[in-house]
Parts: C-alpha cells; sequence; structure tokens
C-alpha cells in the first residue's frame, strides 16, 4: 500500500496539547473545572456547575457577556472531561476541548487536549465577510509576514 | 509571560462591534461618525469603541477636539491565526489556574495550621 494523498491532508495536526502541573489533589482541580464559582477564578464565572450532558455557558464577570460555550459530552468525576466548546467570533463553529487528569507526586497533572480546530480562519466564518470589507485587513495581514 | 488575549477576544465577541470594525477598516472615524450608521446612543457606541480600544483593534488619535478611530490591522493577526491564538489562550488560562489552585492550597494549608 502506498501512503494516498488523502491520509497525509487528514494527519495535518491541528491539535493543541497543553500540560500543567497543579500542586493540588485530582479531587479539586475536578473542582475547579466543574464549579461555576471556581471557573470564575481562573477562566469565567459559568451559569452553573458543570454537568455531564449539559449545556454549559462562561460569562464575563464585568458584563455578563457570553465568553466560552458548549456542552459536557462527557464526564467521569476526577479522571476526564470532554466539551464541545466555541467563543464569541468563531461564529458559533463547534470545537473538542478534552481534560484529563492524571495522579502525580505531590498533585495532578492536568491535560488539554483542543482539537477541531480548522487549517484556517475561513472555516470559522470570521473572515466570513470578504464582501464587506475584510479583504482590506487580509492584505494588511499579508504585507506584515 | 505570554500576552493576554482576553481584551480582543472580548472586543471581537460581539456582532455589533466587529460591524463597527469593518466600518473602521473602510475609512477612520469619529464617534459621531460611527454612531450615524447604527441605531443605538453615541454613550452605547463609545462604550463598543472603548472595547475595541482595550483589545488593541483600534487606533484612538485626537483631531481637534474629536477622536479619530482607525483600524489597528496588526491585533488582528493573531486572530486569523486560530491555532497560536488558541495556544496562547490555554497558556494563559493555564497560568491563571495554576495560580488559582496555589492560592486555594495555600489558604487550606494556613487553615489547618490554625
Amino acid at each position: 500500500m502506498t501512503l494516498d494523498a488523502t491520509m497525509t491532508e487528514v494527519s495535518l495536526d491541528t491539535t493543541i496539547r497543553k500540560s500543567v502541573f497543579l500542586a493540588a489533589p485530582k479531587a479539586r482541580v475536578w473542582d475547579f473545572l466543574t464549579k461555576a464559582d471556581l471557573l470564575g477564578n481562573w477562566f469565567h464565572p459559568a451559569d452553573a456547575d458543570l454537568a455531564e450532558g449539559e449545556d454549559y455557558m462562561l460569562r464575563s464577570e464585568k458584563d455578563g457577556d457570553r465568553m466560552c460555550w458548549g456542552k459536557v459530552e462527557e464526564a467521569t468525576p476526577h479522571d476526564y472531561m470532554k466539551w464541545s466548546f466555541t467563543v464569541g467570533p468563531m461564529e458559533g463553529a463547534m470545537t473538542t476541548v478534552e481534560w484529563h487528569l492524571h495522579e502525580a507526586p505531590g498533585g495532578t497533572r492536568l491535560s488539554l487536549v483542543h482539537s477541531g480546530l480548522p487549517k484556517n480562519a475561513d472555516a470559522f466564518g470570521l473572515v466570513m465577510a470578504l464582501d464587506k470589507g475584510w479583504h482590506g485587513f487580509l492584505s494588511n495581514l499579508h504585507g506584515m509576514e | 509571560m505570554p500576552p493576554n488575549l482576553q481584551p480582543v477576544f472580548r472586543a471581537l465577541g460581539d456582532p455589533t462591534r466587529r460591524d463597527i470594525l469593518r466600518m473602521l477598516g473602510q475609512e477612520p472615524m469619529t464617534i459621531a461618525e460611527v454612531s450615524e450608521h447604527f441605531d443605538m446612543t453615541r454613550a452605547a457606541v463609545k462604550k463598543h469603541l472603548v472595547m475595541l480600544s482595550d483589545g488593541g483593534l483600534i487606533n484612538v488619535e485626537p483631531r481637534g477636539r474629536e477622536k479619530v478611530n482607525s483600524l489597528n490591522a496588526a491585533a488582528l493577526k493573531p486572530v486569523f491565526e486560530w491555532l497560536s491564538w488558541f495556544d496562547k489562550f490555554w497558556d494563559d488560562r493555564l497560568d491563571a489556574l495554576k495560580t488559582a489552585i496555589e492560592k486555594d492550597q495555600s489558604h487550606d494549608t494556613g487553615r489547618n495550621n490554625d
């Protein structure tokens, strides 16, 4: 079998992976990921505690503007959580955010995987308005490279 | 320290502000000129312009007694590069989480020692 061009294209990786060590037990880290008020300490306050199968909404503390939202697609307490995820400028295009919690000496290793991001902005429709004048910006942007 | 992307994120999160930005991309305008295009008070337009300015998306320069708003296209560059945008976005958030948890844990420790 030869490697086909389609497969090469599919394997182009647009996934973001992050990992951070946190000096707290998994249960406490889980609280920071799911409790409405604790989410406000590092992200944005949620309308309600996050629960599997439920939609979530994170709002600006300042004026209540919608900041990030989606659905909690899976939640296995203290180990794993999967969100559909979007932000305002994405015009409703959904991506996937997964959280993995691993026990580590003295705390927790928290890993984030953000997938489903297109290769460029086109698919998000932020540039949808090329006909409304964005092309001017884009040529400016190309000029800066 | 990664740059804080929250202001640009907030600025772009609203359709009216994106419309204003598009208009300023065509030509610089005063608040009064921007207001003519929208069915809202000048104060409301001003609030949107302040948020665009907070996000670094527009430059505001005095012209006589007025202020002229113009697009700062450079601030849009990371926005068009979604991967690097989210890369920094999550760096910011995870840094904030680490700080919040450390504060929380030291608070707990303090309480236990009482």
